[in-house]
């Protein structure tokens, strides 16, 4: 069933253009969502050329920026981009043990999945508002010389170890 | 449409199984707000469509809503059988068996899936105590979060995961907003400047206002605007 009621349905992750950039394909019609419904392995979407598109994929896939998606009722392939969202950036500055043990506690005690940069200087963890800062401010008090706490946008990208589910 | 380059391998998944699945739709929001009420208005005109439905009603402990839903729509009114309407009594809190361990309500949906593979429509209702009531994404393909004007007219503006995330943010029971003082227009305002491009609807279940929308909008959003397989089957 690659259509449904006359939309347009892609059934089949094909790759990713992040793991083969230069097989980007040229005519991807593309999808903006946000990372919650990056989860949903059923939606209907409209794409930035305008048209409808259903998703139907197996239960607990999740997409991931820059997947290109394919279905046989597809004139053209789909690339996914993830919408950027506000998170709380935290940068340490030469930290020791006890202080990153703390930080990960007060994170995680608010349920919150993080994402660790590349150099190891930087974290990052969705927060709903920008207000939501002063409350991690107040948290992170204690450690205040260690740790710088801002708000940025970004496309967020969590790291596995926080899902709890056991789906991939 | 199949991409010409072989390079690419795409993450394996049953598509068979994936397409064949039967469709999800979750109900959340505060006590009182008008869930079980919604589904026993959703359920007659999704029949009236020839659209097969099963309704999974989840409480901390009581099984109340799912005795009545049971009672009006399936002993007295014949929409559905009544072995399709459970009851599930969680015994703990509400949000955590639709979104953090949602074991037990897959348990009842995969049996229902094996005995039942003629439903087009399989509903979860679950009281959310608060606004940051959620389903896992592997219990419900669509999330309809409902809330009421008695709550005041400040409710969509407080946002909260329920509000900013759902598919769908129904506010019901319209008709009370000059009597306890809320804003329709205030809370029209408030519920696009938090939810952008996704969709509300004003409703009321008492007289079916808006209930044509909402089942609009789940034929459309989560069946893709697919007829039902009893009527697709008999082509």
């Amino acid at each position: 069933m690659d259509r449904a009621g006359g939309v347009r349905v892609a059934t089949k992750i094909a790759g990713n253009v992040f793991d083969l950039p230069s097989s980007r394909p040229d005519d991807a019609d593309i999808i903006r969502i946000s990372r919650a419904d990056m989860a949903k392995s059923r939606q209907r979407i409209r794409t930035a050329a305008g048209s409808d598109v259903g998703i139907i994929l197996g239960r607990g896939t999740i997409l991931r920026h820059g997947d290109v998606l394919q279905g046989d009722g597809l004139d053209r392939p789909i690339i996914v981009e993830q919408v950027p969202e506000t998170v709380a950036q935290l940068r340490f500055e030469n930290p020791d043990g006890k202080t990153l043990i703390i930080a990960g506690h007060i994170i995680g005690n608010r349920h919150r999945p993080v994402s660790v940069k590349e150099d190891g200087g930087a974290l990052t963890f969705p927060i709903q508002d920008k207000t939501e800062l002063e409350t991690f401010e107040r948290l992170f008090a204690e450690m205040a010389g260690d740790v710088k706490i801002s708000a940025d946008e970004e496309i967020f990208i969590p790291h596995k170890g926080a899902d709890v589910q056991g789906h991939e | 449409m199949v991409l010409k380059n072989e390079r690419w391998k795409g993450r394996e998944e049953d598509m068979a199984v994936a397409t064949e699945r039967i469709p999800r739709v979750g109900i959340g929001g505060p006590v009182g707000s008008g869930k079980s009420m919604l589904i026993e208005r959703m359920v007659p005109m999704l029949a009236e469509r020839g659209y097969s439905v099963s309704i999974i009603s989840n409480d901390v402990i009581s099984k109340e809503d799912a005795d009545r839903m049971r009672a009006n729509l399936a002993t007295e009114r014949g929409l559905l059988p009544e072995n399709l309407v459970i009851g599930l009594a969680t015994g703990g809190c509400p949000h955590t068996a639709v979104r953090e361990d949602p074991s037990m309500n897959m348990a009842v949906i995969e049996e229902m899936e094996e005995q039942h593979p003629e439903l087009d429509l399989i509903i979860i209702e679950s009281g959310g105590d608060n606004i940051t009531t959620t389903f896992s994404p592997l219990l419900a393909d669509y999330f309809i979060y409902i809330i009421d004007v008695a709550g005041g007219d400040k409710y969509p503006r407080k946002g909260g995961l329920g509000i900013r995330s759902c598919d769908l943010l129904i506010i019901n029971k319209i008709d009370l907003a000059p009597m306890v003082g809320a804003d329709l227009d205030v809370m029209r305002e408030d519920a696009q400047t938090i939810r952008g491009e996704k969709p509300f609807l004003f409703i009321n279940c008492k007289t079916d206002y808006g209930m044509t929308d909402v089942t609009d909008r789940i034929v459309s959003d989560l069946l893709f605007g697919a007829g039902p397989k009893s009527i697709q089957h008999d082509r």
